[in-house]
């Protein structure tokens, strides 16, 4: 079980303008200096899994999940649940009228208030 | 003491419900600043449910005390990634640092219905990214044994502050195996159950495929306790078994004379630190010793477990981490002129390197183009992995393997290369992908005087054939004798 070697394979280069944009997928800014060193580590990482292409996986089917289970429903019926209140009870800024606040999304320009 | 011992004293009125907590409480502020095991200790409240538990016992007739549940005036601690009502919750992360829950998970509502006192919420990696407690927000958790070492992770907290007693038994969550190895680092049990054998309901989630709730102990007998109670249909759960749930206690104290054990080829010949070494021989012949037949068996996934773990494991921490956006809680800078600005800069000040780092490699497995060569294929990986466990566990009734393939190293040795502290979570990611349970026990010390552990796994829902080998195991090592240095 090795920890601290593994071969080799070809390179995965997971590129500077790849991270970039995953950044903008999942909503985070990053500096020069962090997609480099992101790059690189998830090159690192992805160029490890290159194994998995060892073993022929063509036929073999997905496991979504160990259960086996598959669209557990429950009935349709109100129960009880946490007040309004306390749902909105950690928001980050004050509430209006139990509502969350947000920016007003338009035209990219934040509307006076 | 067991917990068994300790609530005889309790249900006895031997020990008084309030002065054990009290007492709990100061020994955690005592060792707190030398062992950093704790993000919250929720004083006031442990003394007030201290309070509460003693005046209910003073109303109860004698004859029904023998009806309370064990656990009932036991202190214990939670990772903080379990929801607790009222008392914040970190999630180990700064992006979480105010939120207060307004409800409790279901595992931390059923322990106090049974009237276990939560002395507070202990440090763990943020959501449960890491294996050394060093990626908290919080600053890192030190080792019972030696500070300067890691606690491991993500439960380091957990299970350094069951090993220095400062907490009873801990809640801690296993995805990748961050019940058992900082178990194993800390000389105490660490039981991960069967994914699906308790509730994920107010669990901070990281991977929901994968994340699995479980005891963090310093006895098996203390482990399966709290398995009784932690074991169980949640509806609230969508993935919670409905399998029945057994008296995990009942065949403790059974012999396992023929007990077959497994050891798998692949660990035996891997690269291994020797003190690991030397301490998975010790246990193959404890083992031995107990009238267990050891067999080889062979695990021929096990190379691929890292890659399809953190392939499945990141995809779906990208997605559920994607509710941190600054509008509802959590970190929220509301400076920039766009609705996108909340999120984006919420997001990036409120995630440190390491969670950055595993949503950007989530979002690469998941998104255009990469998804069928990723995300897919680790899926597949994962049905082989499955079919491997289970024809490894045809022949044997246990595996028997190491948890980490060093000991417990010093804190900052793995700072510059943390993709090489993923590849060492091979001993424990494969278990979380098969899903199955697996028992960490206290094995051995290092020459630098740390512990190791080692872990038994089983078919799925084995719970109780683990714990009674686990017992008969303890009783052997009696490693339990030995505790951390200063008291």
């Amino acid at each position: 079980m090795a920890a601290t070697t593994y071969r080799v394979y070809t390179m995965t280069k997971v590129t500077n303008k790849t991270i970039i944009h995953l950044a903008k997928l999942a909503k985070l800014k990053l500096t020069r200096d962090e997609i480099n060193i992101f790059s690189k580590q998830l090159s690192e990482f992805l160029s490890h899994t290159k194994k998995m292409n060892e073993i022929s996986i063509e036929d073999v089917k997905p496991t979504s999940n160990v259960t086996g289970l598959v669209n557990r429903t429950r009935e349709d019926r109100v129960k009880d649940s946490i007040s309004q209140s306390m749902a909105i009870a950690n928001a980050p800024v004050s509430t209006k009228g139990g509502y969350f606040k947000v920016e007003k999304y338009h035209d990219n320009q934040r509307t006076s208030k | 003491m067991t917990i068994k011992e300790l609530a005889n004293k309790i249900q006895n009125r031997e020990v008084n419900i309030i002065e054990l907590t009290t007492t709990y409480l100061e020994k955690i502020v005592r060792k707190q600043s030398k062992y950093n095991s704790y993000i919250t200790v929720s004083d006031k409240y442990a003394i007030e449910r201290a309070k509460q538990l003693e005046q209910q016992l003073d109303s109860m007739e004698k004859s029904n005390l023998a009806s309370l549940s064990p656990l009932y005036g036991i202190p214990f601690s939670a990772k903080d990634l379990y929801l607790t009502s009222g008392i914040r919750t970190t999630g180990g992360t700064r992006m979480l640092n105010e939120y207060i829950p307004t409800y409790s998970a279901s595992l931390i509502d059923r322990l106090e219905r049974e009237g276990a006192i939560l002395l507070g919420k202990t440090n763990c990696d943020p959501f449960g990214f890491g294996s050394s407690t060093e990626n908290s927000d919080y600053g890192t958790s030190g080792n019972a044994y030696n500070p300067n070492y890691v606690s491991g992770g993500s439960s380091g907290g957990s299970a350094a502050s069951v090993a220095l007693d400062t907490s009873v038994f801990s809640l801690g969550t296993d995805t990748g195996g961050s019940i058992r190895q900082p178990a194993s680092f800390n000389n105490v049990v660490g039981l991960k159950p069967t994914y699906g054998r308790s509730s994920r309901y107010g669990v901070i989630a990281y991977a929901s495929s994968l994340d699995t709730m479980g005891p963090i102990t310093k006895r098996v007998e203390d482990a399966a306790i709290v398995l009784n109670s932690m074991a169980g249909y949640d509806p609230l759960d969508a993935t919670s078994s409905k399998q029945e749930v057994v008296d995990y206690t009942y065949n403790l104290g059974e012999d396992i004379k023929g007990i077959k054990i497994g050891i798998p080829r692949q660990y035996m010949d891997g690269e291994i630190d020797s003190d690991v070494r030397n301490a998975y021989e010790k246990s193959i012949k404890i083992f031995e010793n107990l009238g267990a037949k050891i067999v080889e068996v062979s695990l021929d996934m096990s190379d691929y477990a890292v890659s399809a773990y953190y392939i499945i494991s990141t995809s779906e921490a990208s997605s559920n981490l994607a509710r941190y956006d600054g509008i509802r809680y959590g970190y929220s800078d509301r400076s920039g002129r766009k609705l996108d600005d909340i999120y984006v800069e919420s997001r990036t000040k409120g995630f440190n390197d390491e969670i950055k780092r595993r949503v950007l490699l989530g979002t690469y497995c998941l998104s255009s183009g990469y998804y069928d060569e990723y995300y897919k294929k680790a899926l597949k990986l994962r049905t082989l992995v499955i079919e491997d466990y289970k024809k490894a566990l045809e022949k044997v009734d246990i595996i028997l393997a190491p948890v980490f393939p060093t000991p417990p190293f010093r804190i900052g040795e793995f700072e510059s290369d943390p993709i090489q502290m993923w590849l060492a979570d091979a001993f424990t990611v494969s278990l979380n992908v098969f899903g199955g349970p697996g028992l960490s026990l206290p094995t051995d010390f290092s020459r630098d005087g740390v512990p190791i552990g080692v872990q038994i796994i089983g078919d799925y829902f084995s719970e109780a054939t683990l714990l009674k080998a686990g017992y008969a195991f303890e009783h052997e090592s009696k490693l339990y004798l030995k505790t951390p240095q200063d008291e």
